[in-house]
């Protein structure tokens, strides 16, 4: 049980700091927009990379993302019913909701996803448009990163409410509005 | 698929409804219920594993490379920074000050926040987050009943995909094959018009319940100067933030799209001349963001399987059959359509609902005849700009509403997800008295496009 | 057997040529099959995501796609001789090359690479060479300008200075309209007209330099492909023949009345002159060197075609009157 809770624990700080790392790209994100409109105005670069490259942040951004808002609580929930559960009903949700929905779906997105990565990687595939970024398979495996990182919040929520059916006390599910920084 | 009729598709619609209320996150229910409908499909022998590989193929095509979802990071970004900063707050205030003897003041103002803000974006997610965040708190402050705050920001912040410049009608007219420019001129009114709703609804219910929407009773006790020096606080660096944002578009700096990243690097310069920008602000408004951010890109990425399995298992078949076997004609067609668009909206987001309706009914549409009301030629964009005020319902309504989402996360601490239904009724009738209006006086959506040709 | 298809559609079924073509293609089949094969097509993002169908097809996750091979440049950079090429020729002889020169047996190999079969199923009318907020008044005048234009042909007016753009959809009108760009390319005068440029862009540049004929194709699953009867197989070539010869006819048939329309609506149309189209194709010939010395299919595929109007140069030149 201590052992449970430890792993989930470990999870959880795992995907907590690479989030908290890629939510930085937000600001790059804003940073090659300005750029964009700025020398846009008074050069004449060609545009079509600087737009793929805030595409890449936006996408890197929200992919490895979901699985730290997962962990922090921030997928929003219709708890009209939720918020009278007792913690070991709501541990139930969890843990079944985690095992059989989230985890699957993360597999299935991995599983494919590896197949549409390499795709990518063999062809060594480039911008649609010709004038933009190449190598695609780069922002790709992003989407392999981002659903890995999701997997491994759902095993962290499934072994700690494993834990509380076992018998742990229950702190909150989501430690909301932990000590953020670096 | 056929032989198992309409039923098998339609319920996942029931079967999603109830995994809703476990309580387990919305985004991971669509994509919960839409893997046991493949592989259920996959035992009845109608779907193929392989169709899955479509999942990943949309949530990269349709959500990862998609130029214009870059926007929703950056109008979070702005939303949290102006919040976190006092920006808003400032804002708020000052208009607070100056709408008191206006019933529901502060909730008018929100509504024009909402419609300028309409007029930068038409990503809902972002409006609602951003109006949620420099709202809430103010008006939860001044005492107005929660419900009543709700409506009024998930209704204001949908206003977006209505208002141009919007995604919904580029696509639709996409679909339809109309001029953009035609439906962008043809929904600025009807979106005025609910907004004008909003607003007479805002200031009814202000003289009528003033619990709901508590008028300030102290007079204001300050020296003009101190009113000068607020405005000039509460005022300024808001005025110039709007003026950045939708100047950048109308001078032909930015893009729409672009005018968001434009937006949050404004907001940012305003904390640090705000002297709020220290570094630990900045980690939280980044990580904050971030989370908002990827609580509304999760529902894109479960919707993405769940719409897709629907659609594979015929449940689109079983739309129009429906419709089809029913056998009827020009207003009670009209009447039908717009029912069934209404009812979808109670579960798919525009993007699917349009996907599935326009095409199908393009042709249908062009045959109608509804007398003299609107003219032949007319009549596709009529309908196109109906249909667009009938689907900015869908956000709002339950259960899955996604404006009420993303008004829910934003505040978690202090709205229940009850209380959010219970506000959003009126403003759903409001939303419907809007579609008939548009109905009854085309030319309410027709007359802007015929003189600005 | 009976065949039930789902075709991924790549341009909405609303719009003439690149969209009806394809929808075309569903009712042809039907009729032609007596019934027997159906391929349904589906909205683009109904089912894929544009630009997601090659792979999609590819994996066997969708039946099949109607596309343009040129869709495939930072994929399968070869393609794009079989879709349109810039200062290419007209459809009868990309047609003649295709057919007769070489062209399929190429195309057939790359797309087998990939696991698929594809069959060439419609052909577009010369597209229109640009909308401009202004008039330009030559090729130089375009340095500096920022413009929507995608393909070979926004890599050849880098070379002359253009900055190219990649928009999001929905900002391309306000863009055009605010002047955050100053021109785009879109298809030609049937389709753009619809569109609403002439709105805003009074200017209406041709020829096409970029793109003279354009092939559409129907990319196929190749187990799919393979499991079909022979028949079969002779149907959805025949149909997609047809619907070759059906987009040339209507593809000149229609653009007469849109010219016209949008002269009436204010409109002015344009043609380059021969100088500026001669600094057009001076910029991309050095493209399609850059292309070949990058892509060995490309390069394949492009000398196949070069040699081709070389050798049917003699033709052309004396058998048609100009
Ligand atoms: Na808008
Ligand atoms: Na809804």
């Amino acid at each position: 049980m201590a052992r449970l809770l430890a792993v989930a624990g470990a999870l959880d700080l795992l995907v907590r700091r690479v989030g908290q790392v890629a939510a930085w790209l937000a600001v790059a994100l804003m940073l090659v927009i300005v750029f964009d409109v700025i020398t846009r105005h008074f050069l004449v670069l060609g545009s079509t990379k600087l737009q793929d490259l805030e595409w890449h942040l936006h996408a890197a951004l929200f992919l490895l993302t979901l699985g730290y808002a997962y962990v922090e609580g921030a997928h929003v929930r219709i708890d009209i019913l939720h918020a009278r559960f007792g913690p070991r009903t709501a541990a139930w949700v969890e843990l079944l909701g985690a095992t059989l929905m989230l985890a699957p779906f993360c597999l299935v997105v991995l599983y494919y996803g590896y197949a549409f990565w390499e795709r990518s990687f063999m062809m060594d595939e480039g911008s649609a448009s010709q004038t933009g970024l190449p190598h695609r398979w780069v922002i790709k495996a992003f989407l392999l990163f981002g659903f890995g990182f999701l997997f491994l919040a759902a095993l962290g929520a499934a072994s700690r409410s494993l834990a509380i059916l076992l018998g742990a006390p229950a702190g909150p599910t989501h430690p909301e509005h932990q000590e953020v920084g670096l | 698929m056929a032989q198992y009729g309409p039923g098998l598709s339609l319920s996942m619609l029931a079967v999603l409804m109830v995994l809703l209320f476990t309580g387990f996150p919305v985004a991971w229910c669509l994509a919960g219920v839409g893997l046991v409908y493949a592989g259920l499909g996959m035992l009845l022998d109608v779907f193929n594993p392989m169709q899955l590989f479509l999942v990943v193929s949309r949530i990269w095509g349709g959500v990862a490379e998609n130029l214009v979802l870059v926007a929703v990071p950056m109008f979070i970004f702005m939303g949290v920074m102006l919040e976190r900063s006092g920006v808003a707050r400032s804002l708020l205030e000052i208009l607070s000050i100056l709408l008191r003897r206006v019933p529901g003041g502060l909730a008018l103002a929100v509504v024009l926040m909402g419609t300028i803000m309409a007029a930068t974006t038409g990503i809902v997610g972002a409006s609602v987050v951003m109006l949620g965040m420099l709202a809430l708190p103010v008006m939860a402050e001044r005492g107005y009943d929660k419900p009543t705050t709700a409506g009024v920001i998930a209704s204001s912040g949908t206003l977006g995909i209505l208002i141009p410049p919007s995604i919904m009608l580029v696509i639709m007219a996409d679909l339809l094959a109309i001029p953009v420019g035609d439906l962008f001129t043809g929904a600025v009114f009807p979106g005025l018009v609910l907004a004008g709703l909003y607003a007479i609804y805002i200031m009814v219910v202000g003289v009528l319940r003033p619990r709901a929407m508590p008028r300030e009773t102290e007079p204001w006790r300050g020296s003009a100067g101190e009113l000068v020096v607020l405005l000039l606080k509460g005022f300024v660096p808001p005025t110039l933030l709007v003026a950045l944002v939708l100047g950048s578009i109308v001078m032909g700096w930015a893009t729409p799209t672009e005018a968001a990243g434009v937006g949050a690097f404004g907001a940012t310069v305003l904390a640090i001349v705000n002297r709020s920008l220290t570094p630990r602000l900045l980690t939280e408004v980044v990580c904050e963001s971030a989370l908002t951010n990827a609580m509304i890109f999760g529902i894109l990425c479960g919707a993405a399987i769940f719409s897709y399995v629907f659609r594979a298992m015929g449940g689109d078949d079983a739309i129009l059959e429906t419709i089809a076997a029913l056998d009827l004609h020009d207003w009670q067609l009209l009447a039908l359509l717009m029912g069934i668009i209404f009812l979808l909206g109670f579960f798919f987001d525009w993007l699917e609902i349009t996907l599935i309706i326009l095409p199908v009914f393009r042709p249908i549409v062009m045959m109608l005849d509804l007398g003299t009301m609107v003219p032949a030629e007319s009549l596709l964009l009529w309908f196109a700009i109906i249909v667009a005020v009938n689907l900015q319902t869908s956000y709002l309504t339950p259960p899955f509403g996604p404006a009420l989402f993303y008004l829910r996360q934003v505040g978690k601490d202090t709205l229940t997800l009850g209380e959010i239904y219970r506000g959003i009724i009126p403003f759903t009738l409001l939303q419907l008295l809007a579609l008939v209006l548009c109905i009854a006086f085309p030319a309410l959506v027709l007359w802007l496009p015929s003189v600005s040709n | 057997d009976e065949v039930h298809w789902q075709m991924a559609g790549t341009f909405p079924s609303s719009l003439p040529q690149l969209g009806t073509l394809g929808k075309r293609l569903e009712t042809q089949i039907a009729e032609i099959s007596g019934g027997e094969i159906e391929i349904r097509f589906y909205e683009p993002n109904a089912l894929v995501p544009p630009l997601e169908v090659f792979d999609a097809v590819s994996v066997g996750a969708i039946d099949s796609a109607f596309s343009t091979p040129g869709f495939w440049a930072g994929k399968v950079p070869g393609l794009q001789v079989f879709g349109a090429l810039p200062f290419g020729p007209a459809a009868p002889e990309y047609m003649a090359w295709f057919y007769f020169g070489g062209g399929k047996a190429i195309f057939d190999e790359i797309y087998a690479k990939h696991g698929i079969h594809s069959v060439m199923c419609g052909m577009l009318a010369p597209e229109g060479s640009g909308w401009f907020r202004e008039e330009v008044p030559n090729a130089e005048a375009m340095a500096g300008m920022k413009l929507r234009f995608f393909g070979l042909g926004a890599k050849a007016l880098e070379k002359l200075g253009v900055s190219a753009q990649l928009l999001a959809a929905p900002d391309v009108y306000p863009a055009l309209e605010r002047g955050v760009i100053d021109g785009l390319e879109f298809v030609q005068p049937a389709i753009d007209l619809n569109m609403g440029f002439w709105q805003i862009a009074k200017h209406y540049y041709f020829p096409g330099w970029h793109q003279q004929a354009t092939f559409f194709d129907l990319m196929i699953n190749q187990q799919r492909w393979d499991a079909l009867n022979d028949m079969q197989k002779a149907q959805i070539e025949s149909v997609c023949g047809d619907n070759v010869r059906y987009g040339i006819a209507e593809g000149e048939a229609i653009q007469f009345d849109a010219l016209n329309e949008l002269q009436a609506k204010g409109v002015t149309l344009h043609r380059w002159s021969d100088e500026d189209l001669a600094k057009f194709k001076a910029a991309v010939d050095e493209v399609f060197a850059e292309q070949a010395a990058a892509d060995p299919d490309f390069k394949r595929a492009f000398e196949s075609f070069t040699a081709f109007r070389e050798n049917y140069k003699i033709w052309r030149d004396l058998g048609y009157l100009n």
